[in-house]
């Protein structure tokens, strides 16, 4: 390798980095701002022009925030946000993933009339805008009487998890060598022991990404909870932040709700960090469709 | 001859039911309420009272009413100015980050840090960033002595940066492009080489012919995604000002449920529904630029 | 035999996880248990609200002693309406529930709420121990879907420390509107470019309440006669005009600009709000004090009313109606009164003290009583024939009318004016 590639390289190198620095920093600065914000006090916040770091660090305004919401007969909101994400979180990815690998074995490990027409209604329904299905499955949930229950958001996950999801599953079980399932049916096993057995076991990777999602989708989630909770002590803790800054003066100032902001934002970036892989499978196992 | 038939029957059996959960919700969740909501496209509804049936009244009258031709125009516009433009960005941001460099999966992770930070909460804070007295942007403009930018407080650039902030959202595009190029063999990569081809050839001649598929499908799913945008102008526009961010997501909503008026928010949703189904066919038929190895599936 | 016990734990585990779900009973992990046997009460969140409930569920109970069943007190915030809305469509509706003035008439066309006139004479109540204007905002044609509880009218909140520091001399009753005016603009604090730093006066322009009573003081009108459509006077334009040059100089709030100003930020020098907001302005603020409204050409000051109402579909309605007059009376309105967040709607307690010492004694408690002589205006409601549509009105005046008039500049031509009528009469249809 001769000098000058090397300087080239090295040229070409310095000049991605610096690229890749400058543009991560401006990728980042709002969220670092989220963080700067959080500490400073509310009159800090309003200072006119606006302060980039505060003086002093008032970590004491993660503590305050806990009291700003206010409490039902004693218990602190959060807690009852918590409480009601913790739920519906459980049982969110329990039904998707046992439900998306359920209805993915079925399309992909069994031959018999109809299954490619089932697919290919169930894939169709990505085209559907939510927004259409939104009022009459209001009208619906009503109906059940399941307005203000955590229900609506619950039992829709558990009939397969969704078309993506499903589409997922369906991808990866089509990974799997076809030899897996003839030599077990030859020796006389029938769909569900296979299914038990073998393919659940070997699909771990996939629902694990779709675990994943789930979550990030549970944990996020504004327009569910906002049609169907009505009152404060059931709301989630997406629609719960969501309120603060409603009424900035009551909850004390853009700090206070900053800093339920960051608290609100853990979990995720939390998650990611440790499970960066699974994220990662999901989104582009979703994006490479051939 | 009675054993085969036997065993078929044995198999569609179980066959359904491992599909009886997808179809229970498909005819609960899906059939169902599609039904229901043209139904009450014709009537008005407040589910209060029994709905009363209007005929094609709500078609004719959402025409009139308040900002929803503006949000028809500005659901169309935000997707597709920030859906391609997303695409183009992040497919250079992807190009970048595929370099063999060392620590590039650090700058992987922070370019996608964005995404996962919860929309609620990123909301919130783009609204105080953005705020034209307090924001910490304008005050950097004022230093650089450009004067402060409206952001969402004139209806000129509402719009605007709404799609710039959708742009910071483009770390989940990244990564698919990333996985695309992954998926181009390196065999093409290197008969380009043979051929002479520099980078910027080997660009436009390899790279991007070979991940139409990618293309397209982001393309699809961005586009049907973001015709139905509604956290962020819950969040921090609420379809201001004067109806500048207002989305038809946005309008089905309030109309549906805070005025009560579901005919005719159903209406509306048919509407899209229609447009949205339109428009994926249209691509869907004229896909002949996508390029499949090994032919079409 | 293996194959069945991998089946069983799997189902196992499935019909765990679903009995988790529908054992609702237990503290109602997914939602509220059923709750027939409980008395339900519906209040809009707030802590002062809830304290203010439980004493008089108390209180009532203590007068009461044969009514042993469970209160039980909800509350929703964000848009009471959109959730009061949202409970009476899914036949939720609490027993016994808070009302806005706005949702009378709505209620009262859905028949959803109950006539209370029919038993007015049964616990000896009648329309002269309250203010006539309170009586009037319940009332739907000759029947009554809400008794209101408190006598509630704009009034104006100052800042003192924002004064002192502006170097003006404090709001007083005897003040004209021009007078408040000139004082808002001495107080603005602009920016080198024009940014409003400080505003004078916080008039809430996309509350309806308010806004209504500035046109009316100005001698305009928003709608026509009959609530059908929209009309805009030339006195209304003129004053719509001048609004928004005083949203420019900073004596008045651009209330649409997301401008993070606020009253209780200490931004903003005064403020019109209603006895509820003392004790949120109180907590926000070190020294502060109120006066009536400034008159104007037209002598104005709007008032609403808010109360409760009885559910039709309850399971306790005679429960709720005893509960209600109780409410209303002596006893009760004192209760009420002690919260500090209303004036009661009894006019014999108009000089209690019970409610002059909250939430702060020492402050002009007399400007939240009737003066004499004054135009009343009421909630928007009551002045369209279509009731239920208040909310789309309320959005359309806001957001299709007030808000481009404000960031308009130069002279709006007559068919902007009367794109903005047509925007109304959309919404009132």
């Amino acid at each position: 390798m001769t000098s000058s590639v090397k300087r080239r390289r090295r040229i070409f190198a310095a000049t991605v980095y610096a690229i890749l620095i400058v543009g991560a920093a401006i990728f980042c600065f709002p969220i670092f701002m989220l963080l700067s914000r959080s500490l400073m006090t509310t009159v800090e916040s309003t200072v006119v022009p606006a302060k980039f770091f505060p003086s002093v660090l008032q970590w004491h305004n993660y503590v305050d925030i806990f009291k700003a919401v206010g409490t039902l007969e004693g218990t602190s909101y959060w807690w009852l946000w918590f409480k009601n994400t913790a739920v519906l979180e459980v049982m969110v990815i329990a039904g998707t993933v046992l439900s998306s690998v359920w209805v993915a074995y079925g399309f992909t490990r069994i031959k018999f009339p109809g299954r490619n027409f089932v697919f290919a209604v169930v894939m169709g329904t990505m085209m559907i805008p939510s927004t259409v299905t939104m009022i009459p499955l209001y009208t619906i949930f009503s109906d059940l009487n399941w307005l203000n229950t955590l229900h609506p958001l619950i039992w829709p996950m558990w009939c397969g998890g969704g078309a993506v999801n499903i589409f997922l599953v369906v991808q990866f079980l089509r990974t799997l060598p076809r030899e897996l399932n003839e030599s077990a049916r030859i020796d006389g096993a029938n769909e569900f022991k296979i299914f038990f057995r073998i393919v659940l076991p070997a699909a771990v990777p996939i629902l694990t990404a779709v675990g994943v999602g789930a979550f990030v989708g549970v944990w996020n989630d504004l327009v569910n909870p906002l049609l169907y909770l009505n009152t404060k002590d059931m709301w989630t803790l997406a629609l719960g932040v969501s309120t603060l800054n409603v009424n900035v003066g009551e909850i004390g100032g853009i700090p206070y709700v900053f800093a339920a902001c960051t608290i609100f934002s853990l979990p995720p970036i939390v998650l990611f960090t440790f499970a960066q892989k699974y994220f990662i499978e999901s989104v582009v196992m979703s994006g490479i469709k051939g | 001859m009675r054993d085969k038939t036997k065993v078929k029957l044995k198999r569609t059996v179980t066959g359904y039911v491992f599909l009886l959960p997808v179809i229970i919700g498909l005819a609960l969740f899906t059939v169902l309420p599609l039904v229901k909501s043209f139904y009450y496209s014709f009537t008005e509804y407040n589910n209060i009272t029994p709905p009363i049936n209007v005929g094609l009244q709500n078609y004719k009258d959402m025409w009139s009413q308040m900002f929803f031709t503006k949000s028809v125009i500005n659901t169309f516009v935000y997707a597709f100015i920030s859906v391609p433009l997303g695409l183009f960005c992040s497919f250079f941001l992807a190009l970048g980050l595929n370099a063999k460099l060392k620590g590039i999966k650090v700058f992987r992770a922070l370019f996608y840090l964005p995404v996962i930070l919860p929309a609620v909460a990123s909301g919130i804070l783009i609204t105080d960033l953005f705020s034209y007295t307090y924001g910490i942007y304008n005050r950097i403009f004022m230093a650089l002595g450009l004067g402060r930018f409206a952001f969402f407080t004139s209806e000129k650039t509402a719009m605007l940066s709404l799609i710039v902030y959708s742009l910071w959202g483009m770390g989940s595009s990244m990564l698919i492009w990333l996985a695309g190029f992954k998926s181009v063999s390196d065999t093409y990569y290197e008969v380009a080489k043979i051929e002479g081809g520099g980078p910027v050839w080997t660009l436009l001649h390899v790279t991007v012919p070979m991940t139409t598929p990618t293309i397209f499908y982001n393309l699809i799913m961005g586009i049907i995604n973001s015709l139905q945008v509604f956290t962020p102008v819950y969040v921090i526009t609420s379809g201001g000002p004067n109806g500048s961010t207002s989305t038809l997501a946005y309008m089905i909503y309030t109309f549906g449920m805070s005025y009560r008026k579901m005919g005719l928010a159903s209406a509306m949703a048919w509407f899209l529904f229609v447009i949205i189904m339109a428009l994926t066919l249209f691509v869907y038929k004229t896909n002949k630029w996508v390029y499949y190895e090994g032919g079409k599936d | 035999m293996k194959r069945f016990k991998r089946i069983a734990v799997f189902l196992a585990a499935v019909v765990l996880v679903l009995s988790f779900a529908a054992c609702d009973g237990g503290g109602g992990l997914f939602g509220r248990p059923n709750r027939k046997n409980v008395f339900r009460v519906g209040i809009s969140e707030n802590t002062e609200e809830h304290a203010m409930m439980q004493s008089l569920i108390a209180g009532f109970k203590k007068a009461n002693t044969d009514v042993t069943i469970d209160f039980s007190v909800e509350s929703y915030s964000g848009n009471y309406s959109d959730k009061l809305v949202s409970q009476a469509s899914s036949g939720e509706l609490p027993d016994l529930f808070f009302t806005l003035d706005s949702l009378v008439g709505y209620f009262a066309s859905t028949k959803i709420t109950v006539d209370l006139g029919d038993y007015f004479t049964q616990y000896g109540f009648s329309d002269d121990l309250i203010y006539p204007e309170v009586a009037e905002v319940g009332k739907v044609g000759d029947e009554i879907h809400m008794l209101g509880r408190e006598y509630s009218q704009v009034v104006l909140y100052y800042n003192k420390a924002i004064f002192d520091d502006a170097g003006e001399s404090y709001p007083s009753e005897s003040w004209t509107w021009d007078d408040m005016i000139s004082a808002a603009g001495k107080i603005a604090k602009l920016d080198s470019d024009g940014t409003v730093l400080r505003a004078g006066l916080d008039m809430r322009l996309n509350w309806p309440v308010t806004m209504l009573q500035y046109f009316e003081g100005k001698g305009g009108t928003l709608f026509n006669e009959n609530g059908t459509a929209g009309q805009i006077n030339d006195k209304a334009r003129a004053a719509y005009t001048e609004l928004r040059d005083m949203t420019k100089s900073g004596a008045i709030l651009d209330t649409f600009g997301n401008t993070g100003l606020s009253f209780t930020g200490s931004n903003v020098g005064m403020y019109f709000g209603v006895r509820a907001d003392a004790p949120v302005i109180n907590k926000s603020l070190a020294s502060w004090d109120v006066v009536h409204v400034p008159d104007m050409e037209t002598n104005v000051v709007a008032l609403g009313a808010s109360g409760y109402s009885v559910s039709a579909l309850g399971q306790h309605k005679d429960l709720a109606v005893r509960f209600l007059f109780y409410i209303m009376s002596a006893e009760g309105q004192t209760i009420l009164a002690r919260s500090g967040n209303v004036v009661p709607a009894l006019k014999s307690l108009a000089d209690s003290n019970e409610w002059k010492d909250y939430p702060k004694a020492g402050i002009n408690q007399n400007a939240f009583l009737q003066e004499t002589g004054v135009k009343k205006v009421f909630p928007i409601s009551t002045y369209m024939s279509k009731p239920q549509n208040a909310g789309m009105l309320t959005d359309a005046l806001n957001k299709q009318v007030t808000s481009p008039i404000l960031s308009s500049s130069g002279a709006i031509s007559a068919s902007d004016w009367s794109s903005y009528e047509t925007a109304l009469t959309n919404a009132m249809k």
